[in-house]
């Protein structure tokens, strides 16, 4: 066999411990990968190093002088000529069939196998972006390849350019790896065609050309040639795959003859003669397949060049495809899973990509487990936490194959399942596939086991449980799934408090929410939001002595938990139903458009109509649990309730605030009275409840603002201890107060000065983290009732009193922001200063002109509050960077340490608080600039923070600094 | 090669399996009679790595015909996992293997190397084994569907791939889901043998008689029957039955030809399964006829079954030809033999043979059933160290109340022990639920009488005791029978019925040898004698009395 061009310290394919290019372990899973044209690798250490190594040509024992001066010509040959090769010409020519150019070169081989030789050695060095050419002396003597090679190589390396066909962007070059490669696959097969694949030496000699250049120190060569040894080898195996087909026929044709009862010796000699044939041709090719991988594949699978690496692992996943019977075994599959800790992402995702073909293919299940074994680990930490979003996904898709294939354990599969939490949308949705396939094989289990849908139909359909659906066990498994996923983040006191924060407005979607939206995406059964509303109605679960549907009511019976994940999937269907169905094509013409609106108003209203009567039951059958209660509230907020029309609703939406207004005024759950709150503004807008909903909310801020005078009125908030029992009680109803006030104007009550004295006094007590949640509810409170002032129009008289009242609120901030030991409510009284400030500016826009006044306004914005606001948001800052695993950044030159709140590193934690830093940082942006206070420092600041902490907050700062 | 031409030496080396297969059988078959005779020993091992290196010589022609690959790889991996732990070699030669059987679709041979991948995957990757035959079962069925309409006479039955593959999956599904599935496939084509196979599996019998020309079919469904029996509580079914097995051993044209049993497709394609030796069925029938007749304990009979069946196990000889079914085989000796003694323990107690209760007690180790607890608290009650007993009871209870049976049944014996009436009442309570439902019909009898006991003879309870009574005939409970009409007596106080059943209760417990309850049925009848003024009886009886006084207190002095 040929030998390479360089001796360097090349691996001889033995067992490895541990793979060539070792990926670094501590990636950062938000910094975006860089491409792979960022990553061209420099040759000059590699190519010194080869060179240092390189060995003399042997001298020539023919010692023909002749050929002496011709090698010597080639290097005197003006290098700026382009040398024309006829191959080269048609391969570039898009009008020439491949099959033609490879048949007319065997002709010409036919004449003169020299000449023809020294061209097709030619078109490949043509190929390499080589302008250079051999003649007919040179493929004389085969063992001289190497020796040509180098002196072409020398003189090349001072013309040498990184521009070659196969990485060009040349129009000319467009179809060039294309071409070529349907040139090598009719080439190959006009050798076996013609017998010269077996029974002639032009094959091994063409080779040892191509094995040469393939370890050139040039890159053009080494991968030119590379691509072309692996083509070969592609067809080659195809080759070996019909020559294995055409012995089965053979074998069978043979015993089939053997067996007659009239032996034709003939017959079974010719046949005989065949199968030795086949074998024969078989043994050539595996001995090519095996030379070709020692001598090439086993060197350029480690190449500095990606591309190479990418070529030699994806042809080695087809040859493994093509004849499992050499490749697929453990010594070529260790080649992939090292490569799976490749630093290149393209390498990679390659080999990812060429793995999951492996797992789906049901006949190599038995060759894969322990191939699994050792390198699965690798593959779900590739899953987890690899740099770059599209290996991430590959690599999810790889472990739904392997966990099809059942090489998953039940703690890897959770590990998957986590992702449906993580922070990037394409890997949520990757996961949530990964999470429906798991449920769906888990009920296809369940069902096989209970006896087959349609025993277990048949025996419920005997029973008066009419309103079960088989895709209740679905359902159930579903939530159980989404239970263990969400008990394995342990959620803290801070987390809910933030949710809380953040959920106000109702828009807010929690992390299971989303999954399940993206289920109902994935899986139409999902939106079947009439079976999720029956399933979670029902009640029934006595056992009735019936095998099997004690069994499965026993299975689906849920606990809280579980019910309320069951109430975000129904909300989650009802979303993406509402947003399927009623979607008006674009390209409908008007008229039709119309029509179709009409239509789907009608479907819209019918819908509504069967939707709400559930909803109001779900929700009477929940008021008992109020987790289940805010649950089932939160399935109004998926409903766009503008659209609700119909005046068959009234009589359900009736009920629905006779029960929003006991839920309101009984339940001190904060969680509650917030949705009802919310569900209260939102029915607001239906124009035939507004006169209803009207009385219903003077009503109930009445009996609130008595509640609240009870409990605050002559209490000493100040100063006065809280007892637990006075503790829940103020909560509920400073959180309904809040509720009011957000409802309705509260300035016109005579008892409007003693509330806001009441909660100012409440923001002015002694911090204690104990009590967090009554200020939370004061500072909202007061900023509802700051903004109704705002919107008043008073006359003149009243301006000094509003602006003692926002000077009271201000400062009561400004103390919290810089004295109160709770983050969060610093946090939440840095939001309400901004968002009072916005809010402020923006109904001055449309009550003012006055430009004195804008000047006078810009006093609140003082240096002092600009240094708060920066020192909280740098310190939020901080924590996100502990949890999403940044580096910390600065804001301010305080030297102070920050502290970083309780919360974990979990996917959970860092959307969360992705969220918190990208509102508080885009709301002081806005005031900053409403306040025209913008330094040079301060555009600085915020500018370092690009690319430090996810592309969302890059977003904003660079809004902020065009 | 003097003499050959070139055609003829050609095919004698691409035919050097023609040698070496027969070769590497000899040294597999030498290799079974060590086993068999020595156990797993060095020249075991080296016969068999003698015979596996012929098999991989004929790897080593690499002019071989693929169908003599696929068999010398096949016949490896069936070695290796017969006798090795080997399970990567394993996967890595089946591996080859199959990729052959792809290529050239030899279905057949590509279903049996499957079957042995799925035993790899069943120990190394029990998920993945499960995936596998599932797949394996789907691609079963479709074949076997073809095979019927094509009508293949040149292969084995296609439905036999079905299956296998279906009991295979034994592994990790549970017997009853197997068997349905075996049913269900057995019912739709008219395999009346798998039929057959799958009520035994799901050990839903019917009690009739099975018509079968094998006789190992024969033992197989009388013993299923009488397991079935057993279940129920059913002593005296069972009892019927087990002649029929011992005529059936005792025939002459009795044959047990292997530890395999055998079950027909049709007249050519069977299901060969697994079961037991003829030597380990003689134990397990000795077994069994001792925990037919260890509830009656008016006799000796089970005692003398126990004690045949621990003497020969003495002589146990193995029969395996395989190291992990020799190992398995030695692992169902020592658990039979174990379960011997515990039932010959019960036996001996049960008659108030305590010494020789003793005698076995103190040569048994501990086991993870909790049931050798339940024997020493026994024999410390025979004994008169209620205190004691109520240790091992308790502790029993605590320990092993994830196992009903063994839970209820320290419970009661608890009950019964126990002084304190408001804990008796408590522990009633505790396992009348689980009684209630559990499957043995028994533990709720036993559950009544006691309940009975521990409310009074003032109460009057004329439904449940004569129920009682009646039931444990039917499950030939000896015990419970005399303890029933002990207390059903006192009741009954000067009725004429109150001395019959006196007198049945104290025939019944004589025969038992059980001197307490002899003493107690014998102070009610000496009693309905004084009330009745027949002062002669009363007089006998008291002197009997008096003896079995004399009796128990010599038991209580050891305490």
């Amino acid at each position: 066999m040929s030998e390479s061009v360089t001796t360097g310290s090349d691996d001889d394919g033995g067992d490895r411990e541990s793979s060539p290019v070792m990926l670094s372990q501590s990636f950062d899973p938000m910094s975006s990968s860089s491409n792979s044209s960022s990553e061209e690798n420099s040759d000059d250490d590699y190519e010194k190093t080869i060179s240092s190594k390189k060995r003399h040509p042997r001298p020539n024992s023919k010692g023909v002088n002749v050929k002496r001066s011709r090698r010597n010509a080639i290097v005197e040959e003006d290098p700026q000529e382009e040398i024309f090769n006829n191959l080269f010409a048609f391969l570039l020519d898009q009008k020439v069939d491949t099959m033609d150019i490879a048949v007319s070169w065997f002709a010409d081989y036919a004449k003169d196998n020299q000449s023809a030789l020294a061209n097709l050695i030619n078109f490949i060095l043509k190929c390499c972006g080589c302008n250079r050419a051999i003649n007919v002396f040179d493929v004389q003597d085969q063992d001289s390849a190497s020796a040509t090679l180098s002196q072409i190589q020398l003189s090349v390396e001072r013309t040498s350019t990184r521009d070659y066909p196969l990485n060009s962007k040349n129009l000319k070059f467009r179809n060039f790896r294309k071409r070529l490669t349907g040139l090598l696959s009719n080439f190959v097969s006009q050798l076996s065609i013609r017998n010269y694949l077996y029974n002639s030496t032009v094959f091994e000699d063409i080779m040892s050309w191509v094995v040469a250049m393939s370890s050139s120190t040039m890159r053009p060569i080494r991968h030119t040639a590379t691509v072309f040894c692996l083509n070969i080898m592609t067809f080659l195996c195809e080759k070996s795959k019909e020559l294995l087909n055409e012995h089965a026929i053979a074998t069978k044709q043979l015993e089939k003859e053997e067996k007659r009862s009239r032996v034709n010796r003939n017959r079974i000699n010719e046949l005989n003669n065949s199968l030795g044939e086949i074998v024969k041709q078989q043994d050539t090719l595996t001995t090519y397949l095996n030379d070709y991988f020692d001598s090439v594949f086993v060197h350029r699978y480690r190449d500095v060049e990606p591309k190479i690496r990418v070529d030699c692992l994806q042809e080695l996943g087809v040859w493994i495809n093509t004849v499992p019977s050499i490749f697929f075994s453990g010594s070529y599959l260790r080649y992939l899973g090292w490569m799976l800790s490749d630093i290149n992402t393209t390498v990679r995702l390659t080999v990812v990509k060429v793995l999951r073909k492996f797992f789906e293919t049901d006949s190599f299940i038995g060759g894969l487990r322990h191939f699994s074994s050792r390198f699965k680990e690798r593959i779900l930490e590739m899953s987890c936490v690899d740099a770059d979003i599209g290996v991430r996904v590959a690599s999810i898709r790889l472990c739904n194959a392997m966990r099809t294939c059942g090489f998953l354990e039940n703690s890897e599969i959770l590990k998957v399942l986590k992702l449906i939490l993580d922070i990037n949308p394409r890997v949520q949705r990757e996961a949530v596939l990964f999470l429906c396939k798991v449920v769906d094989e888990s009920v296809n289990e369940k069902i096989d086991l209970w006896g087959e849908e349609d025993y277990i139909l048949k025996a419920f359909s005997q029973t008066s449980l009419t309103t079960f659906s088989v895709h209740w066990i679905k359902f159930s498994q579903m939530c159980k799934l989404l239970e263990e996923v969400r008990l394995s983040y342990q959620s803290s006191f801070d987390y809910d408090t933030l949710l809380r924060i953040f959920q106000k407005n109702g828009n807010f979607i929690t992390p299971i929410t989303q999954a399940l939206l993206n289920a109902c995406e994935i899986d139409s059964i999902y939106q079947s939001w009439e079976d999720i509303s029956n399933f979670v109605l029902f009640d029934n679960y006595t056992s009735t002595l019936k095998d099997p549907i004690d069994s499965i009511l026993s299975f689906c019976k849920l606990n809280d938990f579980q019910e309320s994940i069951l109430l975000q999937l129904l909300s989650a269907s009802i979303q993406t139903v509402c947003n399927n169905n009623f979607i008006t094509p674009k390209t409908v013409h008007n008229k039709q458009a119309a029509e179709t609106t009409n239509d789907q108003n009608k479907d819209k209203d019918l819908l509504y109509l069967n939707l709400l009567p559930y909803i109001n039951s779900i929700t009477e059958r929940n008021s008992a649990s109020p987790t289940l209660l805010h649950d089932s509230l939160r399935l109004l907020f998926s409903m766009d309730l503008t659209e609700m029309t119909d005046p068959q609703l009234s009589r359900h939406f009736e009920l629905l605030i006779n029960n929003l207004k006991k839920f309101f005024l009984t339940n001190n759950d904060l969680q509650i009275i917030q949705g009802c709150t919310i569900l209260f503004l939102r029915l607001d807008s239906i124009p035939a409840l507004k006169e209803d909903l009207k009385l219903l909310v003077t009503d109930i801020c009445d009996q609130t603002v008595t509640e609240f005078l009870k409990n605050f009125g002559s209490f000493n908030i100040q100063d006065a201890v809280i007892t637990k029992d006075e503790f829940v009680i103020f909560e509920a109803c400073l959180t309904r107060i809040e509720g009011c006030t957000s409802l309705k104007d509260f300035s016109d009550y005579p008892e409007f000065d003693i509330i806001y004295e009441r909660l100012v006094s409440l923001l002015s007590r002694v911090p204690n983290s104990y009590e967090d949640t009554l200020k939370f509810s004061a500072i909202n409170t007061l900023q509802s009732l700051l903004f109704w002032f705002f919107l008043r129009k008073d006359n003149p008289a009243d301006e000094e009193k509003k602006k003692d009242d926002e000077t009271k609120v201000f400062n009561c901030l400004i103390n919290i922001m810089n004295n109160d030991s709770s983050k969060i409510l610093q946090l939440q009284a840095a939001r309400t200063f901004l968002e009072t400030v916005i809010m402020k500016e923006g109904v001055k826009a449309s009550h003012y002109n006055d430009d004195n006044r804008v000047s006078e306004e810009h006093n609140f914005l003082k240096p002092q509050f600009l240094d708060a606001l920066l020192k909280i948001l740098e310190g939020w800052l901080y924590t996100y960077a502990k949890v999403g695993q940044f580096p910390f950044k600065r804001l301010t030159q305080a030297s102070s340490p920050h502290t970083q709140i309780s919360l974990d590193k979990n996917p959970l934690n860092r959307r969360l608080l992705e969220h918190v830093c990208c509102d508080l940082t885009s709301k002081l942006l806005i005031v900053v600039s409403l306040s025209n206070t913008i330094t040079p420092e301060f555009s600085q600041q915020f500018c370092e923070l690009r690319g430090h902490y996810g592309p969302k907050l890059s977003a904003i700062v660079d809004e902020f600094l065009n | 090669m003097t003499g050959l031409n070139e055609t003829d030496a050609r095919i004698l080396v691409t035919s050097r399996h023609l040698f070496l297969w027969p070769l590497a059988e000899t040294y597999f078959k030498n290799a079974e009679k060590v086993l068999q005779d020595c156990g797993v020993c060095d020249s075991f091992g080296r016969l068999l790595s003698t015979g596996l290196q012929c098999l991989y010589s004929v790897l080593m022609d690499t002019k071989m015909e693929p169908r003599v690959e696929l068999l010398t790889r096949k016949r490896i991996c069936e070695v290796l996992l017969s006798h090795t732990v080997e399970y990567a070699d394993v996967e890595a030669i089946l591996n080859r293997a199959l990729i052959i059987a792809e290529q050239h679709n030899l279905t057949e041979y590509k279903f049996s190397l499957q079957l042995l991948l799925s035993r790899v995957f069943c120990r190394t990757s029990p998920k993945a084994a499960k995936v596998l035959l599932t797949r394996c079962v789907r691609e079963a069925e479709e074949y076997a569907k073809v095979a019927e309409i094509y009508h293949s006479n040149n292969q084995s039955n296609p439905h036999r791939w079905v299956y296998e593959f279906l009991l295979a999956t034994l592994e990790f599904q549970n017997v009853s889901q197997v068997a349905n599935s075996i049913h269900n496939y057995a019912n739709h084509h008219k395999h009346q043998h798998l039929q057959l196979l799958a009520m035994i599996l799901n050990q839903s019998l019917p009690m009739d008689e099975i018509s079968t020309d094998s006789d190992q079919i024969s033992i197989l469904c009388l013993v299923t029957q009488i397991a079935q029996c057993l279940r129920k509580g059913e002593i005296l079914l069972a009892r019927e039955i087990l002649p029929k097995i011992h005529s059936k051993l005792e025939s002459e044209t009795f044959v047990w030809p292997s530890s395999y049993i055998d079950f027909f497709i049709d007249d050519t394609s069977k299901i060969s399964i697994k079961w037991m030796s003829i030597n380990q069925l003689y134990l397990l029938i000795y077994l069994i006829s001792g925990f037919c007749y260890i509830s009656d304990s008016t006799s000796g009979r089970a005692s003398r079954f126990l004690q045949e069946g621990l003497r020969i196990t003495g002589d146990f000889k193995h029969q395996e030809r395989c190291v992990l079914e020799y190992l398995e085989s030695q692992k169902w000796i020592n658990n039979i033999t174990k379960d011997m003694k515990y039932y010959l323990i019960a036996t001996y107690l049960s008659r108030s043979r305590l010494s020789k209760a003793e005698r076995i007690l103190q040569s048994t180790e501990d086991d993870q059933t909790g049931f050798l607890g339940i024997l020493k608290g026994m024999y410390l009650q025979k004994r008169g160290d209620l205190k004691k007993a109520e240790v091992h009871y308790r502790e029993t209870a605590k320990n092993f109340s994830f196992r009903t049976d063994t839970f209820i049944i320290s419970t009661l014996n608890l009950i019964n022990i126990l002084e304190d009436s408001a804990a008796a009442s408590r522990c009633l309570e505790s396992i009348e639920p689980l009684c209630n439902k559990h499957e043995k019909k028994i533990f709720k009898l036993w559950l009544l009488v006691l309940k009975v006991i521990r409310e009074g003879p003032q109460v009057h309870q004329s439904n449940v005791l004569p129920r009682v009574i009646q039931q444990s005939s039917e499950y030939a409970n000896t015990q419970l029978q005399y303890i029933s009409l002990t207390e059903l007596s006192e009741r009954f106080g000067k009725l004429e019925h109150a001395e019959k059943m006196a007198i049945s209760a104290l025939e019944l417990a004589k025969k038992s040898k059980d001197e307490l309850w002899c003493l107690i049925s014998g102070r009610i009848l000496e009693d309905f004698y004084r009330s009745v003024q027949k002062y002669d009886k009363m007089r006998q009886q008291a002197l009997e009395n008096s003896a079995y006084s004399k009796l128990i207190e010599d038991i209580y002095s050891f305490v």
